[in-house]
């Protein structure tokens, strides 16, 4: 059994993680530093874009650990996973046999994606959020003809945005699609986009996408330990078309999946049937339904848990037990929530709680004073749909507004959708789809709760050009 | 507000020469003094078109036109001389963008107010002049906007080139650019080619709130926010030989790099926390002002004096952001000509404030006044000779760096002894805005995505355009009318002219 | 003025110069009565009576009546102009008494700290004392209305003040270039002296950002980090 010895100790290779490393590497160059992670591979940001203070785009693509040593040659990767962690003695066990003592440790062990019911059983029901299963994912597609897809959040957009080829048929709960990210109206509007993508899409060549060595992923771990994909991961499979040919769309609304049977000697080999009384023949089951906090090792001592199962954590991400933090995924924001931010699990949030708990763990080794992030005061997510730039800010669907709110909408086709949440004349959120450059203004506004009142529908109206009108 | 046929209004507008027009008291109710702007043939249609559209009935939206804006300023307690209109005047929350009214110090009603600096407290321009040509950079110009702000080094340790942590941010916010020297970030030249050399010395963070020192501090490794913008420029055209060559500028051709940086959201939160202290001051002692958002404060009343404090830590933290960003240009140039930033001759040119207030004696009427004079969005242009320009530049007057939008064309302007008179030693600051503009004329066609809205029970207005035009407005005041207007006014002297080859956004 | 009373008052051999505070009436009385019983000696003891009555109601009677037998030329003055010549008279008496033991003191000069700063500005260079300098002064001084005053440079002083805040007026046509021309090289030479004080203040910057500076970024080369 070997031994290691580290000031700091990172487990996980998703975005939290590699972040963590990645500013502990500017913060304490120095340091002893080492990352435990499943996947030979990690998550890496790249391109990233302010476009305000708070909103940043940023690509995720993977990379191996081993790059990590470029930024900083005292890391030290091990390719294991978490077993047990002493917080007394601060010593981390991994399934490999080999002790590693710490003094501080941050979990960023991601989560593991909600499957529907009958998932267990069934091989051809695959949950996406994870890379392993995204492997899995497009070796199914090559020999299926038809595929259910389940769930409303923004990984089911992409897979139906992203996946030619192939029937698809949408099951989404609510009566709009994109519900977790975007509103029935951006719906719409998106919609409308996906109508005429696939338009554009109908007379080019069907070509067969090769899956290269690179695309392999290694895996010495098959519990779901890794992190969730990025924001483009879809990209891999943009030009993946099914060798029947055929593509088709069809969105079955306000229905969910009630259960689904293997069959055998029929066209499909699954049957899936819905609260709506419908029943599907089809090749498999995607589930993209969300993502549950992971936390697949062992504690001397257990911290203390949030509501949504995820390991609680306060606004400088540490857990209840002093040295212990905890980023991304497997957190739950445990602290009180400024008016306009809240938790939701996306890569923004996991690269800012990474950010967050390196400047804590290393303000705590350090004996210094730190200050909560000032990205944690707004919620903000930015990510492409159907080819458009979406930024989210704040209460963008009127979250915790009791419905005493009003909208102020402008919308071009194919163009642009703007959607502000407005109570007592004061922005609370907005909803940007295009290439509005209304960012750093309604981040601005938001913070500020500047009266807007004065300009009614005129903040909005398209004749009038507010760029700089607040600067 | 006054409501009034456009041709009524007309008759309070006077135009007093080619470039200038008086707008008289009356215009808006309690003007104190008279109100000035400054156009040229094209920027007068643009100034009135706006005035006329917003006298069509049911135009009383919250968007008040530059000129009204002017008015109500000159109605502002303890205001001297004139409000004056710049050339790129349009309309900003409180006074409008291009506007600058002096505040009599020794008149106990004077004010100080934040829509008078506005939010981006200390956004300006600084330019860098380099001993390269054109053709040097050309090719490489692509690398050369890779590398400018690429990720701060890493390996640069817990003391970034930017105030990384609270006390970082206390010390940066009460030095300035003084930080960055010690740092060892810029240059001793710098300090002195940089306006108020790059401190306000009234400084005081522990008037800035908790809140506005978070907004400031910046993710680890980048340089903050976005918005921070650098062009690469080459000189295009020398109109003043003499003042061109005491900036370094000596042909065409010469490679310059313009930086534009601000205090953005840490000045925001400066503004926003003063704007509600004031709004209980004007209750307290009776101020009256024709626009609410034109809130303010005594300048010598607890709030007054507690904003212009915080009002100089954020100028002073701009100027740690333009210091950090020459340090990163002089960096990127280094690396791409493997050649020290000093034997590129990169020396700072001059650095100017667009949004800011400041204590300045002006002669008014022969007497000799101490004046708190608001510049927002506008430029100080110092004359010849005037004790607080640099040693260099005591000649030439005072180098005004006037950017365009982005990508458009630069000019670097002089100070003259007439815009001294005439404008409290102020003049233009870029590019500025009509009023009633679009980028693109937008079809507004929402009805399905309403539908779908509605099921949530929410009420919901919609944005669409009201303003019908007889004929699309020009929607930019063009930068080169802008600068004409300023040097045909005589308030300040055209000196060079510069074009963009590269835009790097920070 | 308390400073100056102060130091007066310790010459003079006071008992507590440095507690005396000229705005306490009580104490200003005392230290009139004072002046004159221990230094002044202007009235014999018995006519000392108003003065020595320090809670009564004439004693600022008395007071005036002192000052005007005394000849003092502030009478119609402020208590602290009245108080500051009292002194001063005590203290030239006292000189008075003792020529010869004062005569021969000399002013102890303060160790200066910084070197000698040798000028190369020929005005510090000038002979205040030479007859031309002293002409030159009446010259401008009967141009400017200034009054006569033994030293020459106090005049100059005064001229100075005057040429500072009384408005200047337009030259003639005639004499613009003889105005001007002196003028621009006024000018170009303060320029000059300003450049090179610049100079230095960024050499101490320099200097100071040797030590202050992260020893790891090399500004010369551009260069952050190791």
């Amino acid at each position: 059994m070997s031994k290691l010895n580290s000031k700091y100790l990172i487990v996980g290779g998703g975005i939290a993680g590699v972040t963590c490393v990645e500013t502990l590497a500017i913060l304490h160059p120095g340091a002893t530093l080492i990352i435990i992670t499943a996947s030979s591979l990690v998550k890496n940001v790249s391109n990233i874009t302010f476009y305000a203070k708070t909103i940043v785009k940023f690509d995720v693509s993977e990379t191996e650990a081993s790059s990590l040593k470029k930024i900083h040659p005292n890391l030290h990767i091990v390719y294991d996973s978490l077993r047990h962690v002493d917080t007394t003695h601060k010593i981390a066990y991994t399934d490999g046999g080999i002790e590693i003592t710490f003094e501080a440790i941050c979990i960023c062990t991601g989560g593991i994606p909600k499957l529907i019911s009958d998932s267990k059983k069934i091989s051809r029901i695959i949950g996406i959020r994870d890379t392993e299963s995204v492997e899995h994912f497009q070796e199914k597609l090559r020999n299926g003809r038809r595929m259910v897809v389940v769930g409303n959040g923004g990984i089911a957009s992409e897979i139906i945005h992203a996946i030619r080829g192939i029937e698809k048929i949408w099951v989404v709960r609510d009566e709009y699609i994109s519900a977790t990210f975007v509103d029935p109206g951006a719906a719409e509007f998106l919609q409308d986009s996906v109508k005429n993508y696939q338009e554009k899409q109908e007379n080019t060549v069907l070509r067969r996408h090769i899956f290269s060595e690179e695309d392999k992923l290694v895996s010495v771990n098959k519990n779901l330990k890794s992190a969730a994909l990025g924001p483009d991961w879809y990209r891999k499979l943009e030009n993946v078309i099914s060798s029947e040919g055929k593509q088709e769309l069809e969105i079955i609304y306000k229905s969910e999946v009630e259960y689904v049977i293997e069959k055998e000697n029929t066209e499909y080999p699954l049957y899936v049937k819905l609260s709506n009384g419908k029943a599907i023949e089809c090749d498999f089951v995607i589930s993209a339904t969300g993502v549950e906090p992971a936390v697949n090792f062992t504690w001397d001592e257990e911290p203390v848990f949030g509501k949504d199962g995820g390991i609680a954590v306060n606004e400088l991400q540490q857990t209840s037990i002093p040295h212990v933090f905890a980023a991304g995924d497997v957190a739950s924001a445990s602290w009180e929530h400024s008016a306009h931010w809240f938790q939701l699990r996306l890569w923004t949030q996991a690269r800012q709680m990474g950010a967050m708990a390196a400047k804590a763990m290393h303000a705590k080794i350090n004996k210094e004073d730190v200050l909560q992030d000032f990205c944690f005061e707004l919620f903000t997510h930015c990510t492409t749909l159907f080819g458009h730039r979406v930024v989210l800010l704040g209460k963008y669907n009127g979250q915790g507004l009791d419905k005493k709110y009003e909208i102020l909408l402008r919308v071009t086709h194919g163009h642009e959708y703007i959607k502000f949440v407005l109570q007592n004349g004061k922005l609370q959120g907005a909803i940007l789809i295009g290439e509005t450059d209304l960012e750093e203004m309604c981040e601005n506004l938001i913070l500020d709760q500047i009266d807007l009142t004065p300009y009614g529908d005129d903040i909005l109206n398209p004749d009038i050009d507010i760029d700089d009108y607040f600067d | 507000m006054v409501v009034r046929q456009y041709n009524e209004e007309l008759k309070y507008l006077e135009k007093i020469n080619a470039h200038c027009w008086k707008i008289k008291k009356g215009f808006q109710p309690n003007m104190k003094v008279e109100g000035v702007f400054y156009v040229n043939n094209t920027l007068e249609k643009l100034m009135l078109d706006e005035l006329r559209n917003s006298c069509r009935p049911g135009m009383t939206g919250g968007f008040l036109p530059g000129v009204k804006q002017i008015a109500n300023v000159a109605a502002l307690p303890g205001i001297v001389g004139r409000s004056v209109g710049l050339p790129d005047v349009h309309s900003g929350y409180g006074f409008a963008i291009g506007n600058m009214a002096a505040f009599d110090m020794s008149n106990p009603d004077s004010i100080v107010s934040p829509g008078g600096v506005g939010f981006d407290i200390n956004c300006g321009v600084r330019l860098l002049r380099t001993n390269l040509h054109e053709k040097d950079v050309i090719p490489i110009k692509e690398q050369l906007a890779q590398s400018l702000f690429d990720h701060i080094p890493v390996g640069v340790g817990s003391k970034g080139i930017i105030p990384m942590n609270a006390r970082d941010m206390e010390e940066a916010l009460e030095m300035g650019m003084d930080w960055s020297l010690r740092e060892g970030y810029v240059w001793a030249e710098d300090k002195e080619h940089c306006e108020e050399y790059g401190r306000m010395l009234n400084a005081d963070p522990s008037k800035v709130s908790l809140r506005a020192k978070k907004r400031g501090l910046p993710q680890l490794g980048t340089l903050g926010a976005g918005n921070h913008y650098a062009e690469i420029q080459v000189v295009d055209e020398i109109y003043d030989k003499f003042a061109a060559g005491k900036m370094g500028l000596e042909r065409l051709g010469q490679v310059c790099v313009m930086i534009h940086s601000g205090s953005r959201g840490f000045g925001h939160q400066v503004a926003t926390d003063a704007l509600v202290q004031m709004e209980k001051a004007m209750k307290r002692d009776q101020i009256d002002v024709n626009d609410r958002q034109l809130a303010c404060a005594r300048i010598n009343s607890k709030e007054g004096q507690d904003y212009l404090k915080a009002m100089a830590a954020a100028a002073n933290f701009a100027w740690v952001n333009r210091s950090s960003m020459t340090f990163l240009t002089r960096q990127a140039f280094a690396k791409q000509f493997k050649m020290a930033p000093d034997d590129l001759d990169m020396h700072v040119i001059y650095d100017v404030s667009h949004n800011i207030a400041k204590v300045e004696e002006h002669v008014i009427d022969g007497k000799l006044m101490t004046l708190l004079v608001h510049r927002k969005g506008s430029t100080r242009a110092f004359p010849p000779h005037h004790p607080l320009i640099p040693v260099d530049y005591q000649l030439t007057g005072q180098p005004v760096l006037i950017g365009g939008s982005m990508g458009t064309c630069s000019y670097v302007l002089t100070g003259t002894h007439q815009g001294m008179t005439e404008t409290f030693g102020s003049t233009c600051h870029g590019a500025g805005r009509a009023l009633s503009r679009a980028k693109s004329r937008r079809n507004i066609d929402y009805k399905d995505v309403l539908n779908k809205l509605e099921s949530m029970g929410i009420s919901i207005r919609v944005a669409s355009p009201k303003l019908v035009m007889e004929e699309a407005p020009e929607s930019y005041k063009n930068v080169t009318d802008v600068v004409n207007t300023c040097h045909a006014a005589g308030i300040s002297k055209k000196t060079v002219k510069l074009r963009p080859i590269a835009v790097i956004k920070g | 003025m308390n400073t100056n009373f102060k130091l007066k008052l310790t010459a003079l051999g006071h008992p507590n110069p440095e507690t005396f505070n000229c705005e306490d009436e009580k104490e200003y009385r005392s230290v009139v009565l004072w002046l004159e019983d221990q230094k002044i000696r202007h009235y014999k003891i018995e006519e000392r009576e108003g003065l020595r009555s320090i809670d009564s109601e004439n004693w600022k009677e008395a007071y005036d009546i002192y000052q005007k037998d005394l000849v003092s030329p502030v009478v119609d003055g402020t208590l602290n102009e009245q108080l500051n010549w009292l002194l001063s008279y005590a203290v030239r008496l006292e000189f008075a008494d003792n020529v010869s033991k004062y005569k021969d003191v000399q002013v102890e000069q303060p160790k200066q700290a910084a070197p000698n700063v040798v000028s190369s500005n020929p005005l510090d260079n000038l002979n205040f004392e030479s007859p031309a300098f002293k002409a030159g002064v009446d010259r401008v001084c009967t141009l400017a209305g200034v009054g006569p005053h033994p030293d020459p440079k106090f005049r100059l002083a005064a001229v100075a003040k005057i040429l500072k805040t009384s408005p200047h007026p337009e030259p003639q046509k005639s004499d613009t270039i003889v105005i001007n021309q002196p003028v621009d090289v006024l000018n170009l030479l303060f320029i000059q002296d300003l450049r090179e004080l610049q100079t230095k203040i960024n050499e101490a910057l320099v200097a100071v950002q040797t030590i202050t500076a992260d020893p790891r970024t090399d500004t010369k080369l551009g260069k952050v980090g190791r």
